[in-house]
C-alpha cells in the first residue's frame, strides 16, 4: 500500500519532474537554475535536465525576456509575494512562439530561509488562440451591429435589454449601449409608446411566432418597420426575443410623395384622356362638318336638279287632275305618277336633312325620358303594325351629357326601323342599363372607345322581326342601305343614327338574335358630366 | 281676278303653273323666266302677289325679292318663295326664308292656292 507521507515527498517530486507536461524550475537567489523538469529541458532544447543547472534565463531567452523574468524573481524575493497566473508569450528553442501561464513563488528551506524562487508554467497556446478567436468574433459582431444603421436589440423574458447596438442606444437618447443594458422599455420610453411596444413583445412571447415588418410610428412624422423574433435555448425554452427595427421615415415620405405624384399623374391622365376624347369628338365633328359641307352641296345640287323636274311633273298632274279621259285607266296611272313624285320628293328632302350641319348641344339628360319620348313619336307606326312595346328601363339612371334632340332622333330611327322589320306585328323591347368597363377583355365588345373603370350607359333595342341577312350586317350603317321594300324609307336613317352616336363618342352595333329578330346596342359613356 | 307673277328659270314649270292656276278662273298668271328681269316685269305688270324661285342664274330669287321690296312703287306686294332646296324638317316647320314665306317644290295645287290666298292683301 502506498501512503502519501512526507517521507514520500522526494518520490512525488521526482514523478512530477519526470512526467508533468508543465514547465517546472527551481532557481537560487541569483536566478540560476537549481533544477528543471524534463518538459522544460525539452522546451530549452536540452537532452537532459541536468544540462541547465547553473545557467540562467539569459542563456535561453532573448535579453529582454530574460531581464523581465529576472526582475520578476527579484521582486518575489524582496517582497515575498508570489506571481500567480501571469500570461507570457515565449519563443521556444525550435523558434515556435507559445503562450504560457506562469506562477512563481519564493523557495525556502525547512527553516523558512529564502533560497531562491520556483515556478511552474503551462502551455496555454491553444486556449489563448481560442480566446483570441472568440474575442475577435465578439468584436466583429459588436462592430457589425454597431455599424448597422438599423436598431438591433435583444431582451430577456422580463423585457430587460440584454443586447443592443449603438443606433438603438442613440434612438433611445443614450450615448452607448451600456446605458440601455438591463433596462426595460418603461425605463426609456414615454408610457404610451412603451406600452405599445411591450404589447408586441408579449404577443411574440405568447404566440412563440415572429412578428415581421410591423410598421409603427413611435413619434409624429417618424415611422419604423420592426421585426421581433422569439429566442429559444437548446432545450426549446423561450429566453427572450431579438428585434431589428429600421427607420423608414424617408421611405415613407418618399412613398407619400410618390403617391401624391401618382394621384396627380392620374388626375393629369384623366384630364388628358378627357381632352383626347373631346379632341376626338371635335375632330370627328370637323371631319363630319367638312364631309357634310360637300354632301350638303351635292344634296342641294341634287335637290335643285331633281325637284324642279318633279315640280313640273307635279304641276302637270295637277293640270290633268279632274279632266275626263277616254281611257278609264288614266286617272289610276296619274295617281301612280303622283305617288312616285311624292316618294322622290321625300328622298331628296331626307337627303337634305342628312346633310344639314350637325352641331352638338350637350346637356345632362335622362335617357329613359328620351326613350319614352321617342317611343311616343313612333306610336302611330307601332300601332299600325300591331307591334307591342315593352319598356325595361333601369330605374335611377345617372344623367348623361348628350344632345337630347339628336339622341331622340337616333332612337326614333332605330325604333322605326325595328317596327318596319315587323310587318306582321311583333314585340319591340327597349332596355336601358348601366355597366362598368372591367378592363382588358372588357365586358363590352367595342372597348376601344371606353377606358377601364368608365361607367357605361347601355340602350338595347330588340325586335322580333325578320333580322338582317348575315352577309349584309356590316353594311347597315352605310348610306342608302335598306332591307325595307323599295319605296319604304330612304336608307339614311341608320347612317344618321350612327353619326349621332359617333358624335357622342359612343358605339352602336346590330346583331341578329338567335331566337329571331335583331338587337341594336348603343353604348354611351355615362361619365361625361 | 288677282294677278300673279311667277319668276322661275324653269319655263316648263311656269307654263304648267300658269295653265293650272288659270284653270281655276280666279287668277291671271304672268311668267318671267329670268331673275334679272323680275323687278322690271313686276314694275310693268304690278302683280297682286309674286311667286319667286330662289336658285336662278344671273340674279337669284333672294336678290330679286330684295330689290322689289325696296322699290316704294312695289311696296306691299307679297312675295312667296318657291324652292327645291328645302329639307324635310324645314318643309314641315312652316317657317320663313329671309323673312318671306315659302313653298317647297314640288307643290300641290291645294297647298299653292291656300298659300296664295293666305298671303294676298285683303
Amino acid at each position: 500500500m502506498f501512503s502519501p507521507t512526507p517521507a514520500a515527498d522526494p518520490l512525488f517530486l521526482r514523478a512530477m519532474l519526470e512526467s508533468s507536461p508543465d514547465l517546472i524550475y527551481f532557481k537560487d537567489k541569483e536566478s540560476r537554475f537549481l533544477r528543471i523538469n524534463r518538459a522544460l529541458a525539452k522546451y530549452f532544447g536540452l537532452n537532459d535536465p541536468s544540462e541547465a543547472i547553473g545557467k540562467t534565463d539569459f542563456d535561453f531567452h532573448s535579453p529582454e525576456k530574460a531581464q523581465e523574468r529576472f526582475n520578476d524573481e527579484r521582486c518575489i524575493m524582496e517582497t515575498g509575494t508570489p506571481i500567480i497566473d501571469k500570461i507570457e508569450r515565449q519563443t521556444q528553442a525550435d523558434g515556435k512562439t507559445v503562450w504560457v501561464l506562469t506562477s512563481k513563488a519564493p523557495l525556502c528551506d525547512e527553516k523558512g530561509r529564502l533560497m531562491g524562487t520556483f515556478g511552474i508554467s503551462r502551455d496555454v497556446t491553444l486556449l489563448k488562440e481560442m480566446e483570441d478567436a472568440l474575442w475577435h468574433e465578439r468584436n466583429l459582431l459588436r462592430n457589425v451591429i454597431d455599424n448597422v444603421p438599423d436598431f438591433i436589440f435583444a431582451k430577456d423574458t422580463s423585457g430587460r435589454y440584454i443586447l443592443n447596438n449603438l443606433a438603438h442606444a442613440h434612438f433611445l437618447g443614450k450615448t452607448s449601449p451600456e446605458e440601455v443594458f438591463g433596462k426595460t422599455l418603461f425605463d426609456l420610453l414615454p408610457p404610451a409608446a412603451a406600452e405599445r411596444s411591450h404589447a408586441d413583445d408579449v404577443a411574440v412571447w405568447e404566440s412563440r411566432e415572429p412578428m415581421l415588418n410591423k410598421i409603427e410610428s413611435p413619434a409624429p412624422q417618424q415611422w419604423l418597420s420592426t421585426s421581433k423574433i422569439p429566442l429559444f435555448d437548446t432545450r426549446g425554452e423561450m429566453t427572450g426575443l431579438v428585434a431589428i427595427s429600421r427607420d423608414i421615415t424617408e421611405q415613407k415620405r418618399a412613398q407619400e410623395a410618390l403617391e401624391k405624384t401618382n394621384a396627380e399623374l392620374q388626375r393629369s391622365r384623366e384630364k388628358l384622356v378627357r381632352a383626347v376624347e373631346e379632341l376626338r369628338a371635335v375632330q370627328l365633328q370637323l371631319v363630319e362638318a367638312e364631309k357634310m359641307k360637300l354632301v350638303g352641296r351635292l344634296a342641294a345640287g341634287v335637290a335643285h336638279e331633281v325637284k324642279n323636274p318633279l315640280a313640273i311633273i307635279g304641276m302637270g298632274l295637277e293640270y290633268l287632275n279632274g279632266q275626263s279621259f277616254a281611257d278609264p285607266n288614266i286617272p289610276g296611272v296619274l295617281e301612280e305618277i303622283g305617288s312616285a313624285v311624292q316618294r322622290a320628293d321625300s328622298v331628296v328632302r331626307e337627303l337634305l336633312d342628312f346633310s344639314a350641319p350637325k352641331k352638338m348641344d350637350r346637356v345632362p339628360a335622362d335617357v329613359n325620358r328620351l326613350v319614352r319620348n321617342a317611343l311616343r313619336l313612333v306610336r302611330g307606326e307601332t300601332a299600325a303594325r300591331k307591334v307591342a312595346v315593352i319598356e325595361e328601363l333601369a330605374p335611377n339612371l345617372p344623367p348623361v351629357r348628350l344632345d337630347a334632340m339628336k339622341i331622340e332622333q337616333a332612337l326614333v330611327n332605330i325604333f322605326s326601323n325595328a317596327t318596319h322589320a315587323m310587318e306582321e306585328g311583333g314585340k319591340l323591347t327597349v332596355r336601358t342599363s348601366t355597366r362598368q368597363v372591367t378592363g382588358i377583355g372588357a365586358n363590352i365588345s367595342q372597348s376601344d372607345n371606353f377606358r377601364p373603370g368608365a361607367r357605361l350607359l347601355i340602350i338595347e333595342v330588340l325586335d322580333t322581326g325578320r333580322g338582317v341577312p348575315e352577309a349584309l350586317i356590316g353594311k347597315v350603317f352605310e348610306p342608302f342601305f335598306t332591307t325595307n321594300p323599295t319605296g319604304k324609307g330612304t336608307g339614311l336613317g341608320l347612317t344618321v343614327t350612327k353619326t349621332i352616336i359617333d358624335l357622342h363618342g359612343g358605339t352602336i352595333e346590330i346583331k341578329n338574335r338567335p331566337e329571331g329578330g335583331a338587337c341594336v346596342t348603343i353604348v354611351l359613356n355615362a361619365d361625361t358630366n | 281676278m288677282k294677278k300673279i307673277l311667277i319668276v322661275d328659270d324653269e319655263a316648263g314649270f311656269t307654263r304648267l303653273m300658269k295653265l293650272t292656276l288659270q284653270k281655276s278662273g280666279d287668277y291671271e298668271v304672268i311668267e318671267e323666266n329670268d331673275g334679272a328681269r323680275a323687278w322690271e316685269t313686276a314694275r310693268r305688270v304690278r302683280p297682286d302677289l309674286i311667286l319667286m324661285d330662289i336658285v336662278m342664274p344671273n340674279v337669284d330669287g333672294g336678290d330679286a325679292a330684295a330689290r322689289i321690296q325696296k322699290d316704294p312703287a312695289l311696296a306691299g306686294i307679297p312675295i312667296v318663295f318657291l324652292t327645291a332646296i328645302v329639307s324635310q324638317k324645314e318643309a314641315v316647320s312652316g317657317g320663313l326664308i329671309g323673312g318671306f314665306p315659302f313653298l317647297s317644290k314640288p307643290v300641290s295645287l291645294d297647298a299653292l292656292i291656300a298659300c296664295i290666298k293666305e298671303n294676298l292683301p285683303r
